[in-house]
């Protein structure tokens, strides 16, 4: 009896360890598939403030599309796989106004900002043709309201994801920098706005170019007495979009488009503010600043580079801005034919993380063969060190 | 044989009209056309 | 004698009554569409509370106070991860509560099973599930009580709120649940009591009234979570502005209370069945062997039966999930989720080559078997074929160097098999030939008499042939070469067509063997290997159980009421899936413990102690002091 019992004890024993161990494999097998797949965690959004006076319409883009991509869940829907419009592949713009004209259009859009906005927070109001809730005949949109939970965008995310829209297509931004500075969850860190007016003046170059505080080159308009001539509008507007109105002898085109992406609402402001008031902007009532070192011999290369400004974007012998590469060491980079052809045609080839379209593409034209020359043979030799 | 033949025609008839029938049911119920020459649906 | 039969079996009666009459009294409360006014009244007059109470609820309804915005700050910390407590401690009451809902439903499938063919071994076999599921019950009991405090403490106000949006509604729980334990003791150890005659048919209504308590706790337990995934009868900031019944009976209370039905049944098979397959590998004697072998195999019939129809009930409650947000559902399917899926691939496949080869090896128990032997290899083979086309995977998020490398985000090759309708066809044909498996080992030990039994053979062929064919034909044509309208379409063909071949299946077999010719089968002559499927259909089950539960918890992101009540705890993500597959292995791990424990408790009700005496053949009244 008790032997038997034993083997009993013993044989159970056995099969009991058996079936664990086979047990805990399979389930050790599943988790090492879990854990081979690609690991990815679902992170809720995060508050952050944002300090909006700091806000450009470039970063507003950024906030925007990081809106799209993120916290609106935008592109888990809108994505080429057809669950709903691609909106990455369509230019929006174009899109909005086709379906302002369609005739099932029920809205009170007039536009296609307020389109847009109009269908992010009341999508129900146009459906796509084939993009409806299954079985409401294009009556009923699947798309949940954008302002609303589970979402839930507030009206400055909701304009960020209205300027993305309309900026990705290189449409006019036409909706308004907010000013006011609710919470807005988004994940990186903006720039700090310049202080002062020298700070501004500094950080965008513009003496480079135009006389102001008493010193600045001369490829542009004087701006001391700026406000005898322009009214603050009129200013704002010419640093906006600086070829729509052109001062009387200087060609168009040269003036860098882009000074209102990159400029804070807070840094324009300053500007105009600044340039309105002409007891300011002149020489006579302001501390002078130091125009920015040339460190570059008087030579005629010199010559050359100080009468086009060059300093005011790149850095040649020690001195000057970063909007565009350095060349202290372009010699070693380019030959002297690139290097002729960056002058002539800026945008031919470009330093990669340099964006086209800011060095003025008429250089060529202002430039007699002897300075370009010098300036080339100068540049040559800038081998760096 | 000729009866065995029969039977398996047979079967095979009533089950392919049964399957037939099921799918123009089922894509009816939804709206749809069998489709069957190939076009998109609309 | 006579007399006291007769008084104890109308005792049982008038219990019975009182009972059933409870039962319908509980189950008006919580499942008809009543007002809550007269539903907050009814209760407290019931329980006893004061009306002040019932008014200050009411009051606080027509006030309609929106859900709570609890800060990280109002989260209590204990050092250890809230979330992953409640996880575990939610996961263990889910698999107990699975089991002891699950197994009375087939007991009670069995015992009637037993009375109607008189074939005591059904009986034997249907009380001894039960006795399996009696001490899983106080388990159940302990972690549910485990989960409220745990939830109560970690999460205050996520609790404070679902209490004020449910109300009464969970006392009626609590009363569901003293009648559940009631009943259940009653049936369980009124077994014996009331084996024969009429009283067999008390048991029966017994077992009929366990099963109904049981359906409505579950269906009042899912509505909590179904709650929380898709909130009614509260408004935008959550105020309850509905009554119970609204509130309970949201979009996904249904799906999820079918699927949970049909899941339960065949996670329940699956655990009886490793409880059978272990008895049988330690049997000592052939008897016990066989007697084990038998219930493996009826275990096995009842997980895999169950199990046919679930994805179509999990097809169900995605379909539904889409409707009520389209953003929840691509969450789930096509966002961050959607590697899970492999997994659910990986498992469901497991789970369907498991039972496959168990009916395979079981084949060598009947001598009639030999007539089908010859399938077996081609089954295999489609079955693993269409389990790889499954597990491709689609949509896949890569890194830009990976989609360059792959030339899109697609592979050129297997980005054919990897969309849906490829994998649906998989996905059917994996049913339908492991549906063949089953009914091919259900032919094994007959021979059929019936007169037209060519024409039936014929029309089970015809009916194989042409849905496997539809299926393949419908997934390729409107998948391929037409737009998504059509696919939506024609997947519910592929579904129906499957359904179709298991319906026809049943019911003609069902009539082709009436009065069939048993060849003899040899219950106990099966290899041991084939005793390990029935291991790894539980492991595979309860894994899936968690994961299908991470992904239902998964889809509401950072909600704890999905657009009411936003998760502002340090555990508001979806955590990697590789961290939930640990957590998984965890509780599938824990579960398998406590099972065990569960089954050496059950042996140890059957184990007897040799009285000393037997032993040294002194006087048992010395040693035991007389009492006996």
């Amino acid at each position: 009896m008790s032997t038997e019992q034993k083997s009993d004890v013993k044989s159970g024993g056995n099969v009991l360890a058996k079936s664990m161990g086979f047990s805990l494999g399979l389930a050790l097998l599943f988790t090492l598939v879990a854990n081979l797949l690609p690991q990815m965690k679902g992170e809720a959004p995060v508050e952050q403030e944002v300090d909006l006076g700091a806000l450009t319409i470039e970063s507003f883009v950024a906030l925007g599309e990081s809106i799209f991509t993120g916290k609106g869940t935008c592109s888990l829907c809108h994505n080429d796989l057809g669950r709903a419009p691609d909106i990455l592949a369509l230019n929006m713009v174009e899109v909005a106004i086709q379906h302002l004209q369609d005739e099932r259009y029920k809205g009170n859009a007039t536009d296609a900002e307020s389109y847009l906005h109009e269908s992010l927070v009341d999508p129900g109001i146009y459906v796509v043709k084939g993009f409806g809730k299954k079985g409401s005949n294009d009556t009923i949109s699947p798309m949940p309201a954008i302002n609303k939970p589970p979402i839930e965008l507030s009206d400055i995310e909701i304009n960020a994801v209205i300027a993305y829209l309309q900026a990705k297509d290189g449409n006019d931004v036409t909706v308004l920098l907010p000013t006011e500075a609710p919470a807005v969850e988004i994940q990186s860190a903006e720039p700090i706005a310049a202080g002062t007016i020298e700070e501004v003046l500094a950080k965008y170059n513009c003496q480079a170019c135009h006389k102001v505080l008493g010193s600045g080159g001369d490829l542009g308009p004087d701006l001391e007495q700026i406000s005898t001539r322009l009214s603050p509008e009129k200013i704002r507007q010419s640093i906006i979009d600086p070829d729509v109105e052109i001062t009387q002898g200087f060609p168009p085109g040269v003036m860098p488009q882009n000074f209102a992406e990159q400029m804070m609402v807070k840094e324009l402001e300053m500007l105009v503010t600044f340039l309105a008031d002409s007891e300011m902007a002149s020489s006579e009532k302001t501390a002078r600043i130091s125009s920015p070192s040339t460190g570059v011999a008087d030579s005629e290369a010199g010559k050359v580079i100080a009468q086009f400004g060059c300093q005011a974007c790149h850095i040649i012998s020690g001195g000057g801005g970063e909007l565009g590469p350095s060349l202290e060491n372009v010699g070693a980079r380019l030959d002297a034919d690139q290097i002729r052809q960056s002058i002539i045609e800026p945008n031919a080839v470009l330093t990669e993380g340099f964006p086209s379209g800011v060095m003025p593409p008429n250089f060529a034209e202002q430039m007699s063969d002897a300075q370009l020359d010098a300036l080339v043979i100068f540049l040559v030799e800038q081998k760096g060190g | 044989m000729i009866k065995n033949l029969q039977i398996w025609l047979a079967a095979f008839t009533v089950a392919f009209l049964y399957f037939y029938g099921l799918d123009h049911f089922i894509m009816s119920m939804q709206g749809l056309p069998l489709n069957m020459n190939l076009t998109p649906a609309q | 004698m006579k007399e006291s039969r007769y008084s104890s079996r109308l005792m049982w009666l008038t219990l019975l009554l009182i009972v059933v009459s409870g039962f319908f009294w509980s189950g008006t409360i919580s499942t008809t569409d009543i007002s809550g006014e007269w539903f907050s009244g009814a209760v407290a007059s019931v329980k006893n509370v004061s009306t002040d109470t019932t008014v200050n609820e009411e009051d606080a309804e027509l006030k309609l106070v929106p859900a709570p915005k609890p800060t990280r700050a109002d989260y209590p910390d204990i050092g250890v991860s809230s979330r992953s407590i409640v996880w575990v401690v939610a996961q263990m009451h889910l698999f107990f509560g699975a089991l002891v809902l699950a197994v009375p439903i087939f007991v009670l499938v069995i015992e009637f099973l037993g009375m109607y063919t008189g074939d005591s071994r059904y009986d034997d076999m249907a009380h001894e599930f039960m006795k399996i599921s009696i001490t899983a019950y106080s388990i159940t009991a302990l972690f549910g009580g485990t989960l409220a405090l745990s939830l109560f403490l970690l999460y205050p106000d996520l609790m404070a709120y679902l209490m004020r949006v449910f109300g009464a509604q969970m006392m009626v729980y609590a009363i569901l649940f003293f009648l559940e334990s009631m009943v259940l003791y009653i049936y369980y150890y009124g077994w014996d009591a009331l084996r024969y005659g009429n009283a067999k048919w008390v048991h029966l209504s017994l077992g009929l009234l366990l099963n109904g308590v049981g359906a409505t706790l579950m269906v009042t337990a899912n509505s909590w979570a179904t709650f929380m995934m898709a909130p009614s009868g509260v408004n935008e900031v959550g105020a309850v502005i509905g009554n119970i019944w609204e509130v309970m009976k949201g979009p996904l209370w249904n799906p999820i209370n079918l699927h949970r039905f049909i899941a339960n049944i065949a996670f329940g098979g699956a655990v009886v069945g490793a409880y059978a397959a272990y008895k049988c590998l330690a049997a000592r004697t052939a008897e016990a062997r066989a007697h084990y072998d038998w219930m493996g195999y009826t275990s096995n019939f009842i997980a895999i039966l169950a199990f046919l129809p679930l994805p179509f009930a999990g097809y169900w409650l995605m379909a539904e999930i889409y409707a009520y947000s389209q953003q929840m559902g691509i969450t789930a399917m096509g966002g961050i989720l959607a590697w899970l899926f492999i997994i659910q691939a990986v498992l469901i496949g497991t789970i369907l080559l498991a039972g496959n080869y168990y009916l395979w090896s079981g084949m060598s128990r009947t001598e009639g078997s030999k007539r089908y032997q010859g399938f077996i290899k081609y089954i295999a083979v489609v079955l693993v074929i269409c389990f790889l086309i499954w597990v491709t995977p689609h949509t896949l998020i890569l890194t830009s160097g990976e989609i360059a490398a792959l030339g899109g985000s697609n592979h050129p090759l297997l980005g054919a098999l990897g969309i849906m309708p490829a994998k649906n066809i998989a996905v059917n044909l994996m049913l339908i030939f492991t549906f063949m498996s089953f009914q091919i080992y259900r032919r094994s030990d007959k021979v059929a008499t019936v007169s037209w039994e060519k024409a039936g053979n014929a029309l089970m062929v015809a009916i194989y042939v042409v849905a496997i064919v539809n299926i393949i034909f419908v997934g390729v044509y409107y998948g391929y070469f037409t737009n998504t309208v059509y696919k939506v379409g024609s997947s519910v063909i592929q579904v129906v067509s499957t359904l179709t071949v298991i319906i026809c299946g049943v019911v003609l077999d069902a009539f082709l063997y009436r009065r069939a010719k048993t060849l003899p089968s040899h219950w106990g002559q099966v290899s041991n290997r084939a005793q390990y499927a029935l291991f790894a259909l539980p492991i595979a089950f309860t894994w899936l159980m968690a994961l299908m539960g991470y992904v239902r918890s998964s889809v509401r992101t950072h909600w704890h009421v999905y657009t009411v009540m936003k998760d502002t705890s340090p555990d508001n993500f979806i955590p990697t899936i590789g961290y939930a597959g640990n957590m998984m292995t965890i509780v599938t791990v824990m579960f398998v413990l406590f099972v065990l424990f569960i089954f050496w408790i059950a042996n140890l009700s059957g184990t007897k102690q040799i009285p000393p005496c037997a032993i040294n053949k002194v006087p048992a009244t010395e040693r035991v002091g007389g009492a006996a």
